[in-house]
């Protein structure tokens, strides 16, 4: 069993381990899938909800990944102190007056690390605690110790808004809100067995498959229009005054590396975007603002029409309707069409606007007593199609555009890791909707081409002289 | 500081072909339908050489046509011909509206071309009937938009939405060529076009009006005292505890550090520690809230009566009478009155408001604003005749009414008159109020020869056109007036100081009518 687990690819091996964390945990998919991926990069993550929410059991699950990983715990009080995360001050080495710690079996020697209510850590932890997590380094005695640090689980229930608590919080690049199960997971939660047993990971990560994922996501390449839309993101965020520190940009770019190597890809795609959310954003709401922006940008949010393109189906609509109404009885006193701007067409035109001049069907309004259908010729009506065949081109390229990217994000559904089922299935309804409401926008247009064809046309010269008429 | 929302992202799906079409967005929206729809050409040009003509016209310059994207060098050129002939950029220069209005024309005729070749004519006379059609339209239009522009200083409503057709009948009727007379008149008025220019109240001038003191809340400069609560450290005062800390306060120190004083060795850590001031000890909540009490600077109400500063602009009521006793010259310059305001108005971008009062409940209320319907109103208004009697109450009433309505708060009135009628006395206390409480001012125009107690008593300032005779179209059947025909007749009507010294002042006068003692109006004191 095991043999063959290990024999696996990469992503397959991922998504069983995906799958034995979410055992037996309700709504905790998301979290689940963050807290992997940022230790997976190297980075660590908060969980902050109210007690109970499953922070621990989580983060406990997280150091079973990884083969040979030290495991530390620790809750931390108002009166911790440092000898508790630390260790102890190594008496042995003291008495031949060297002033270290006895690390062993603590924080500087665990891989991975959950650190519950971390913003008690008083100033005497605090500044130690920094830099293990920043620089991955501890000062022990006279000399700075390497520590095998991959990453930090940290848990509270809320972030205290003071300037020390916030340098910590920076250092943790994936921030997750874990609320209670919602109404719909509560039956799930009551049936779950009462002692639920941590699951047993199959085949672990070894050393040796953590720098291979490092290796390849090294060699992952940033495309252009990922990094435009992350520094859009970037000018989003400044502009509605939410600070995000360069150091954080770089790492989200690793996370996304680390993101796309795990599933085998050889670049970033826009789709991973979708992870951004929880590390750029400290609370819920500007994390859901984040997600609104992100999905808006990507076209998935809801089903859209192009505006412009909408106000051109809409132009030709409206001139159908002008040319039909047309009378040929708008001569001015010296005999010219009438060209009268804003008498026309209020009624017709709400949706391509105000007041539109051109009086092919104009003035008649107020004169309708006597009319004469105007007449269209063959040269009138070719034009108009013309024209309506070329925007019909567009479209067809909007829907090509549209087809690609259903087709991408079907491809990248396939072996996605990462991206949460939800996101997926409403991008998915949403981008289709989008390919309807293109469907209606064409059929608008075809409609409206049939009616310029049908236009009362003009009798054909019969290319002779009329016969003079008879007086009797 | 919060930063304004960012306007919400357009999706980028579609954004590189929705790009093309960008310069819809930017082009006004009665030039979307002929833009997107025109026979001539393809979208993208169009719309391109559509903005890029606006914006240049509204500049002022005219671009040569091989730049021109759209349409065609084939029409491009001779188009811009036309163009240059007509010397239409010149009208176009800050003029959007107007600017919109010729490419939408311009659109309209272009679009003709297919129909002209439908009705038999080869492509090329089609081009040309386009292009005459443009030219001749525009031809027309230029002699009317000289013409609006010398009588209303701009052209209405900028240019846009003119209504052309309706426009083009306005300006051949007889009583545009009375608007027209009219305006010449008044270049020989220039004080009445300075006085309407000052009319109204809602601008202060930097001239102080010291008729007016009001009590109007002024707020100087102060300083005084506040109190404001601040937390402050006060170190080691007990308090509640808060943590752990590092310090040297052996009373506070963990029970852990004492164990190293047991030791022989560590006793000195203890020591070295305690020196250093990092004995982990538990942390005071040492922090006590105190009240203060500091100077800073507050306003306080000025209660001196300030004099207020001359107001001018603001919205104009004006009651022209259009009494029979008008006829001729008054009338016409009771019109050029009207005139000067509407064009006051209109320039300023101000409310303008006439009432034309004859006989009793005779009041015509017209609001004159440049546009096309009003232009109507105003050539008709100008058109007439004025005949009628002279009932002043009827409209003196609506304007006190008219001024009790917040948009007209700040209005002032102007009253074109021959002063030949009489204000009743409930009438005269009613302005008196409104003047007291609204700050109404009235300003007279009297084109007449006399000034009557009744305008004496309802106007604040008077401006005397005596030389009306001499702006009538006829004054064949008016008697020929003379200021010493008027003294063989009515020496007394004549204002030479003699008679002033001699009569009663108009308010005295006024006065003793209102308290009834026709008969026993003391005499003017002869010293004041």
């Amino acid at each position: 069993m095991k043999d063959t687990t290990a024999s696996m690819s990469l992503p397959d091996r991922l998504r069983q381990i995906i799958a034995t964390l979410k055992h037996g945990l309700v709504e905790r998919d998301e979290a689940v899938r963050l807290v992997l991926l940022a230790a997976l990069a190297g980075e660590h993550s908060l969980l902050i909800g109210p007690p109970g929410t499953a922070k621990s059991e989580l983060a406990r699950r997280l150091h079973r990944v990884f083969e040979e990983a030290p495991y530390f715990e620790r809750l931390l009080t108002r009166f911790s102190v440092p000898e508790e995360l630390f260790g102890p001050l190594s008496i042995s080495a003291l008495e031949q007056d060297r002033y270290e710690r006895q690390t062993r079996g603590f924080l500087p020697e665990a891989s991975i690390a959950f650190i519950d209510e971390v913003f008690k850590a008083n100033s005497a932890i605090l500044n130690a605690l920094l830099t293990l997590l920043n620089e991955r380094e501890f000062d022990n005695g006279a000399g700075r110790q390497r520590c095998p640090l991959v990453s930090v689980v940290g848990a509270t229930n809320e972030v205290p808004d003071d300037e020390v608590a916030e340098a910590f919080f920076d250092r943790f690049l994936v921030r997750l809100t874990v609320a209670p199960v919602s109404n719909e997971g509560f039956m799930d939660l009551l049936s779950l067995p009462a002692a639920l047993k941590t699951p047993c990971i199959d085949a672990p990560l070894s050393e040796a498959d953590r720098s291979a994922l490092t290796k390849a996501a090294d060699a992952v390449v940033m495309p252009a229009e990922v990094s435009e839309l992350l520094a859009e993101l970037r000018d989003f965020l400044s502009a509605r005054d939410t600070a995000v520190s360069d150091r954080r940009w770089v790492k989200i770019v690793w996370l996304m590396k680390t993101a796309a190597a795990s599933e085998g890809r050889a670049q970033v795609v826009l789709w991973d975007l979708c992870l951004l959310p929880a590390c750029l954003a400290s609370d819920a709401e500007t994390q859901v603002e984040i997600s609104d922006w992100l999905t808006t940008r990507l076209g998935v949010q809801a089903a859209f029409l192009p505006e412009r393109v909408t106000r051109a189906v809409e132009a030709f609509e409206a001139q159908v309707m002008l040319e039909q109404r047309a009378n040929d009885l708008d001569f001015d006193e010296s005999g010219r069409l009438r060209f009268s701007p804003d008498v026309v067409t209020e009624d017709i035109a709400e949706g391509i606007a105000g007041a539109i001049g051109d009086a092919k069907g104009g003035a008649g309004a107020t004169r309708m007593t006597y009319q004469r259908k105007r007449r269209y010729g063959q040269i009138h009506i070719d034009a108009r199609t013309g024209q309506i065949d070329d925007l019909m081109q567009r479209l067809a390229a909007y829907r090509e555009t549209l087809q690609a990217c259903i087709a991408s994000l079907a491809q990248f559904d396939v072996q996605a890791l990462w991206m949460s089922r939800a996101f997926a299935d409403a991008a998915r309804t949403h981008l289709e909707g989008t390919g309807a409401a293109l469907a209606q926008l064409e059929a608008r247009l075809g409609q409206a081409r049939r009616s310029f064809e049908a236009l009362p046309r003009l009798d054909a010269d019969p290319g002779t002289v009329p016969d003079p008429v008879r007086f009797d | 500081m919060a930063a304004a929302r960012p306007a919400p992202p357009s999706p980028r799906l579609f954004a590189e072909l929705e790009a093309r079409l960008a310069d819809l967005d930017a082009l006004p929206r009665g030039l979307w339908l002929g833009g997107l729809t025109n026979s001539q050409g393809t979208v993208e040009p169009r719309l391109r050489q559509l903005l890029a003509l606006r914006l240049a016209l509204i500049e002022g310059v005219l671009p040569s046509a091989d730049d021109w994207r759209w349409p065609d060098g084939q029409i491009a050129h001779p188009l811009r011909a036309i163009i240059e002939r007509l010397s239409l950029v010149s009208y176009l220069v800050d003029q959007g509206g107007l600017v919109d209005t010729v490419l939408q024309s311009l659109l309209f005729h272009l679009d003709f071309i297919v129909d002209y070749q439908d009705r038999g004519a080869t492509p090329e006379r089609a081009l040309q009937m386009a292009l005459e059609a443009f030219e001749a339209d525009w031809q027309d239009r230029r002699s009317e938009i000289d013409e609006l522009i010398n009588v209303f200083g701009s052209l209405p409503d900028d240019g846009k939405n003119t209504r052309w057709d309706h426009m083009r009948g306005l300006l051949r009727s007889a009583g545009w060529q009375e608007v027209m007379r009219i305006r010449k008149l008044i270049e020989r008025l220039p004080e009445l076009s300075r006085l309407i220019r000052s009319l109204g109240r809602a601008r202060p001038t930097d001239d102080l009006d010291t008729g007016r003191l009001r009590s109007t809340p002024t707020m100087m400069p102060a300083t005084a005292l506040r109190t404001r609560t601040r937390t402050v450290h006060v170190p080691h005062l007990p308090g509640e505890t808060r943590g752990v800390e590092r310090s040297d306060r052996i009373a506070r120190m963990l029970p852990i550090e004492s164990t190293l004083l047991g030791h022989r060795k560590l006793r000195l850590i203890w020591h070295a520690r305690r020196a250093e001031r990092t004995l982990l000890t538990y942390e005071d909540d040492d922090r006590m809230e105190e009240v203060v009490t500091e100077e800073a600077p507050v306003w306080l109400p000025d209660p001196a009566p300030q004099p207020e500063k001359r107001q001018e602009m603001g919205p104009m009521l004006i009651c022209v009478d259009t009494s029979g006793s008008m006829q001729g010259g008054a009338e016409a310059v009771a019109k050029a009155t009207v005139l000067e305001a509407v064009r006051h108005a209109h320039a300023q971008k101000r409310d303008c408001h006439v009432f034309a009062f004859g006989g009793p409940d005779e009041v015509v209320e017209m609001r004159l604003s440049v546009d096309t319907d009003g232009i109507e109103r105003i050539t008709r208004f100008l058109g007439q005749a004025f005949r009628g009697g002279t009932d002043i109450c009827g409209p003196i009433g609506r304007c006190i009414d008219k001024v009790s309505e917040q948009e007209w708060e700040l209005a002032d009135l102007l009253l074109a008159t021959d002063g030949e009628f009489g204000a009743t006395a409930e009438l005269a206390a009613r302005l008196d109020e409104a003047k007291k409480t609204r700050g109404l001012r009235v300003q007279g125009v009297l084109i007449g020869d006399r000034e009557t107690i009744g305008l004496l008593e309802i106007a604040d300032d008077i401006f005397w056109v005596r030389d009306w005779r001499r702006y009538g179209a006829s004054d064949a059947d008016s008697p020929v007036h003379s200021k010493s025909l008027t003294s063989i007749y009515f020496p007394g009507a004549l204002r030479t100081p003699e008679n002033r010294d001699s009569t009663r002042t108009g308010s005295d006068a006024s006065a003793a009518l209102r308290a009834g003692e026709r008969n026993r109006v003391p005499r003017k004191d002869p010293k004041s």
